[in-house]
C-alpha cells in the first residue's frame, strides 16, 4: 500500500514534472516549428511557383496542386501570379518580405485555391487611401499589380524617367496628347504624372550627359564615370562634391564638367528632367487641370524647389544628391510667363506671336487653339543686335543663341539692371574665377565693373554720378526720391529743377557742387557725398576673350577711357524711377572738392604707360624721314626765338643803357 | 700791294678808319651771302614743291639751287685761296685753348647779360683778329665743317648717276639727302642769327657797314 501510495505519489510528481516541462516546451518548439514552416515556406512556395513550368500547366493540372475551393469557380490567372522570378524579386523593393507577409492567408500548403486580395495597404496605406478617389480605382477598377508587378518593382527613387512612362504606357497611348505644343519635347522631359498628377512633389533633376556621334545627348553610365572617381572610393558623387557637405554647388558642377572635358569625353553637359518625387495616385484626365501650362510654366514651378543631381551606381541604378538651386539660375529657363507683362518685351506690347513670328494653328476646339512652336525670330527687332552678333566670338564658337543669355520672358531693360544683374548673364556659362589671375585687384574689379566694360571694347561706356550717404563703417547707400525729399525737409522736391538750376538740361559742376553744398547744410550730421560708377550705358555684342584688347589697362587707366566722353548724373525721381542728367566734365577737374576723388586715384590720367610709349614710336615711325623737317623746324625756330628774346631783352634794356651813357 | 699798304698807312694815320673787311672778302661775304639765301630759298621749293613756287617748276628750281650750288662752291675755293694766301685761316678761323678757357665765358658773360647794360664789348675786332672767340668757334664750326659737308653732300646729289659708288658706300641717297636738308635747315637758323647778331654793333647798323664800305665809324657812337 506505502509502495503503492509511494508510486502514486512519485507518478503525480512525474506527470506533475512532464505537464509543466511539456507547457514550457510548447512554445519553445511551437516558435521553432513556426520558424521551420516560415523557411520552409518561402522554399515551399518557390517548389511550384519559383519556375516558369507552372504557366505551362493545364488547369487540370494545376488544380491538382490545390486544395479545390469548391464554391469558387476555377480561375485560370496569368503569369502574373502564379510565377515568381525568384532572382528578380531578390533585387525589388520587396525582397525582405516573405511571400506569406502579403499572401497572409495561407496556413497551409497546398493552399486553397483562391486566395483572397492582397490588401497592400497594410504597408502603403497612404498610397491605397489616395488611389482609392481616383478615376483607377473608381472608373475603371483597377488594382494595384496591374501596374507593378510586385515581385517585380525596384524602388520608385531608381526608375528613370522612360520607365516611370513605361508603367502608364502598358495600358495607355500617346494619341491623346495632339493638342500639346512642343510634344515631343515634353515627353522627352517630363514623366507622365508630372501633369497627370497635380498633387504629386515634384523636382528638378539634372543628369550628365555626353553627346553622340549623331548629335543626341545621353546620360553618361556608371562606367563612363568610373574614371573619375579614383581616390574618392569609386563614389561619383564624392568626385564631384568636393568640399563632402551634401549639396553640389555650381562651381563644383562646374569643375567636374571641365574635367570630363578636359578627359576627352565629347560635349559634356547637365540635361534636366522634371520628375516627380513622391507619386500621388490619385492620377487626373481632366482638361481644365493638366492643360494648365502654368502649371509649370511660372517662376514659382513646384519643382524648382527641389533641385537634384542624379548619379549612377555601380549596380546600374541611380543615386540622387541635391544640388545648389543657383544652378536653376544657370541654365536655359523652362520659360514662364507669369511676369512677362511686367518685362520690357511685355510693357512694349509685344505679343507671343511678334516673336514666334511662324506661329501655326496646329488644332482649334477644345476651348483652345493648339500652335506649333518653332524658335522665335529676335532679328525681327533686333537687327542691328543680331549683325553684330553674328560676328562676334560667341556666335563663332558657340552654338548659343539670344536665349542661351537672355530670358525674353523675363528681360528687363538694359538700363534697369544693376551691376551683380548684368554679371549673372554672363556668369550663366563662365566662371569669372577662371582666366583672371593675371588681373590687378581682382577683387575690386569685380566688384565695381560689369563684364563687359573690358569685354565689348565696342560698347558705349559712361560714368554715372548719384547721391549717396556714407555711414560711419565706410558703408555707401544710394539715396532713394524720399531720403533726398527728408534730407531737403522739403515735401516734393522738383530734383531736377533744384540740381539744374538754368535749366539748360546741362549739369555745370559748380551746379552739382552747390546741391551738394545744399545737403551738407540741411543735414551735417550726415556725409552726404556724390557716388560714382563706371557703366555700359549701350551694350555691343561683339564680345571678345581673353585677347590683348581685353587684357589693355589702359582702355580705362587713361584720360583717354572712352566712359570719360559720357557723364550722366541719375536723380532719383518720386515714382521711384531715376531721371537722367548729362553732366560736364569739369566734375572731374574740380572733382576734388567731392570726396570721391580716391575713385579716381586708379585711373591715373596723368601717367606714361607701355601704351604711350607704344603709341609714341609708331608715331615716330610713321613720320619717317618728314623728322629732318622737324628738327629742321626746330633749328628755325630756335634761332627765331633766341633773335626774340634776346632782340626783346635789348628793347627794353634801351633806357637803361640810355641812362648809363647820360652818366 | 703797294696800295693796300698805302691804304694801312692812311688808316693808322686816321686812327679810326681802319679797314676791317677787305674788299676781296666783302666781295666774297656778299656772292656767298646771295647765293646761301637763294639756295634756302630754291632748296625750299625743291623740298615743298607743293607750298612754294617761287622758281617756277620744281624742275627750273632745282637747276638754280645747281647753279647757286656751284657758285658757292666756287665762292668758298675763292675763301679758302685768299686766306690761304694772306695766311689768315688759322690766326682767323681756328680757336686756341684760351679761347675756350677765357674767350668764349667772358664773351657769352658779355652777350647774355651786360650787352644790356650798356658795357663795352669786350673784343674790338682788328684786321689781325676780326673774330671774337665765340665767333671764331661758330665760324670755325661753318666754314670747315658745315659748309664743306653741304657743299660735298650737295655735289654728290647733283648727279647721282657719276657719284653712285661713292653714295653707295656713304649710306645711299636717303643718308646724303638727309645730312643736306639737316645741314641746310642749321644754315638757315644761322642765317637769322647771324643777322640778327650783325646789329649788336656800336649801333644798329654798324656791322652791316663795315661789311659794305669795309670799316666801322667808331666815334660815331662814343
Amino acid at each position: 500500500m506505502s509502495l503503492t501510495k509511494e508510486k502514486k505519489r512519485r507518478g503525480s510528481f512525474m506527470s506533475l514534472f512532464f505537464t509543466i516541462a511539456l507547457v514550457m516546451l510548447v512554445p519553445c518548439s511551437l516558435s521553432a516549428w513556426s520558424e521551420v514552416a516560415f523557411a520552409f515556406e518561402n522554399d515551399a512556395c518557390l517548389e511550384c511557383h519559383g519556375s516558369s513550368d507552372i504557366l505551362e500547366m493545364s488547369g487540370e493540372e494545376r488544380i491538382e496542386m490545390v486544395i479545390p475551393a469548391p464554391e469558387k469557380e476555377e480561375v485560370y490567372k496569368g503569369e502574373l501570379t502564379l510565377y515568381v522570378d525568384y532572382e528578380k524579386f531578390r533585387s525589388t523593393v520587396h525582397r525582405d518580405l516573405s511571400c506569406i507577409d502579403c499572401h497572409n492567408d495561407i496556413e497551409d500548403i497546398p493552399h486553397t485555391q483562391r486566395l483572397g486580395m492582397v490588401d497592400c495597404a497594410q504597408c502603403h496605406e497612404e498610397i491605397v487611401g489616395q488611389y482609392d478617389k481616383s478615376k483607377h480605382a473608381t472608373v475603371s477598377q483597377r488594382l494595384c499589380f496591374e501596374c507593378h508587378n510586385p515581385h517585380a518593382t525596384t524602388s520608385f527613387r531608381e526608375l528613370s524617367q522612360q520607365e516611370r512612362m513605361g508603367i502608364c504606357l502598358q495600358c495607355h497611348g500617346e494619341d491623346g496628347h495632339r493638342w500639346l505644343p512642343q510634344r515631343e519635347l515634353h515627353f522627352q522631359y517630363l514623366e507622365c504624372t508630372v501633369c497627370h498628377s497635380p498633387e504629386a512633389a515634384k523636382g528638378l533633376f539634372f543628369h550628365l550627359t555626353s553627346e553622340g556621334k549623331d548629335g543626341k545627348k545621353f546620360n553618361l553610365s556608371y562606367r563612363q564615370l568610373e574614371e573619375f572617381t579614383r581616390g574618392y572610393n569609386g563614389d561619383v558623387a564624392k568626385a564631384i562634391d568636393r568640399d563632402g557637405n551634401g549639396i553640389v554647388a555650381v562651381h563644383e558642377i562646374n569643375r567636374f564638367i571641365a574635367k570630363l572635358k578636359e578627359q576627352g569625353v565629347p560635349s559634356p553637359g547637365l540635361e534636366e528632367e522634371v520628375l516627380v518625387l513622391r507619386p500621388y495616385h490619385n492620377f487626373t484626365d481632366e482638361a481644365k487641370q493638366i492643360k494648365d501650362c502654368t502649371m509649370c510654366h511660372v517662376s514659382g514651378a513646384p519643382f524648382y524647389s527641389q533641385v537634384m543631381l542624379r548619379l549612377p551606381e555601380l549596380s546600374g541604378g541611380w543615386r540622387t544628391v541635391k544640388m545648389d538651386k543657383d544652378i536653376v539660375g544657370k541654365i536655359p529657363s523652362i520659360p514662364s510667363k507669369d511676369y512677362y507683362l511686367t518685362t520690357v518685351h511685355g510693357q512694349s506690347g509685344v505679343e507671343c506671336i511678334d516673336c514666334h513670328a511662324d506661329l501655326t494653328i496646329l488644332r482649334e476646339g477644345e476651348e483652345f487653339q493648339v500652335k506649333e512652336l518653332k524658335t522665335p525670330v529676335c532679328e525681327h527687332c533686333h537687327a542691328d543686335v543680331m549683325t553684330e552678333y553674328n560676328d562676334s566670338l560667341h556666335a563663332k564658337v558657340s552654338d548659343e543663341i539670344c536665349f542661351g543669355c537672355h530670358d525674353p520672358h523675363s528681360s528687363v531693360p538694359f538700363k534697369e539692371l544693376n551691376i551683380e544683374q548684368r554679371k549673372a548673364i554672363c556668369t550663366k556659362c563662365h566662371d569669372p574665377e577662371r582666366g583672371h589671375d593675371w588681373l590687378p585687384q581682382r577683387d575690386l574689379h569685380f566688384k565695381s565693373l560689369e563684364c563687359t566694360m573690358c569685354h565689348a571694347p565696342q560698347a558705349e561706356k559712361g560714368i554715372i554720378f548719384f547721391l549717396q550717404k556714407v555711414d560711419k563703417g565706410e558703408r555707401a547707400e544710394r539715396l532713394e526720391y524720399r531720403d533726398v525729399a527728408n534730407l531737403l525737409k522739403m515735401e516734393k522736391p522738383d530734383l531736377p529743377k533744384l540740381l539744374d538750376k538754368d535749366g539748360n538740361g546741362f549739369l555745370s559742376d559748380r551746379e552739382v557742387l552747390s546741391f551738394l553744398n545744399v545737403l551738407k547744410e540741411k543735414a551735417p550730421q550726415q556725409a552726404i557725398e556724390l557716388g560714382v560708377r563706371v557703366l555700359v550705358l549701350k551694350p555691343s555684342h561683339n564680345y571678345t576673350d581673353k585677347g590683348t584688347t581685353a587684357k589693355d589697362c589702359s582702355l580705362c587707366h587713361s584720360s583717354r577711357a572712352e566712359f570719360y566722353s559720357a557723364l550722366i548724373m541719375e536723380i532719383p525721381e518720386s515714382g521711384g524711377g531715376i531721371r537722367t542728367l548729362p553732366m560736364d566734365k569739369s566734375i572731374l577737374a574740380g572733382i576734388h572738392t567731392i570726396p570721391v576723388t580716391s575713385d579716381f586715384y586708379l585711373l591715373g590720367e596723368s601717367r606714361i604707360s607701355k601704351r604711350d610709349i607704344a603709341d609714341l614710336m609708331f608715331v615716330v615711325r610713321k613720320i619717317g624721314y618728314k623728322w629732318l623737317d622737324v628738327i629742321g623746324i626746330l633749328f628755325i625756330l630756335a634761332g627765331l626765338g633766341f633773335v626774340v628774346v634776346h632782340g626783346g631783352i635789348r628793347f627794353i634794356t634801351i633806357g637803361l643803357r640810355r641812362q648809363r651813357r647820360k652818366k | 700791294m703797294v696800295r693796300r699798304k698805302k691804304d694801312r698807312q692812311t688808316r693808322e694815320d686816321q686812327g679810326r678808319k681802319e679797314i676791317l673787311h677787305p674788299l676781296m672778302v666783302r666781295l666774297w661775304h656778299w656772292i656767298h651771302a646771295l647765293a646761301i639765301v637763294l639756295l634756302v630759298l630754291t632748296g625750299l621749293e625743291m623740298r615743298f614743291p607743293d607750298l612754294v613756287g617761287w622758281f617756277g617748276s620744281f624742275r627750273s628750281a632745282v637747276n638754280f639751287h645747281n647753279i647757286l650750288g656751284f657758285l658757292v662752291l666756287f665762292d668758298y675755293l675763292l675763301w679758302f685761296g685768299y686766306y690761304a694766301v694772306t695766311r689768315g685761316l688759322v690766326k682767323q678761323y681756328v680757336p686756341t685753348p684760351e679761347d675756350f678757357t677765357i674767350g668764349i665765358p667772358t664773351q657769352s658773360t658779355y652777350y647774355f647779360a651786360r650787352i644790356f647794360f650798356g658795357d663795352p664789348a669786350p673784343f674790338e675786332p682788328t684786321r689781325e683778329a676780326k673774330f671774337n672767340s665765340l665767333q671764331k668757334t661758330t665760324y670755325f664750326g661753318i666754314m670747315f665743317v658745315l659748309v664743306p659737308l653741304q657743299i660735298i653732300t650737295g655735289v654728290l646729289l647733283w648727279d647721282l648717276e657719276r657719284f653712285h659708288a661713292l653714295i653707295e658706300a656713304l649710306g645711299g641717297v636717303r643718308v646724303i639727302d638727309a645730312f643736306h636738308i639737316i645741314l641746310a635747315y642749321m644754315v638757315a637758323a644761322f642765317l637769322i642769327a647771324h643777322i640778327y647778331l650783325a646789329t649788336l654793333g656800336h649801333t644798329f647798323f654798324s656791322h652791316f657797314k663795315a661789311m659794305i664800305v669795309g670799316h666801322e665809324d667808331k666815334e660815331a657812337k662814343h
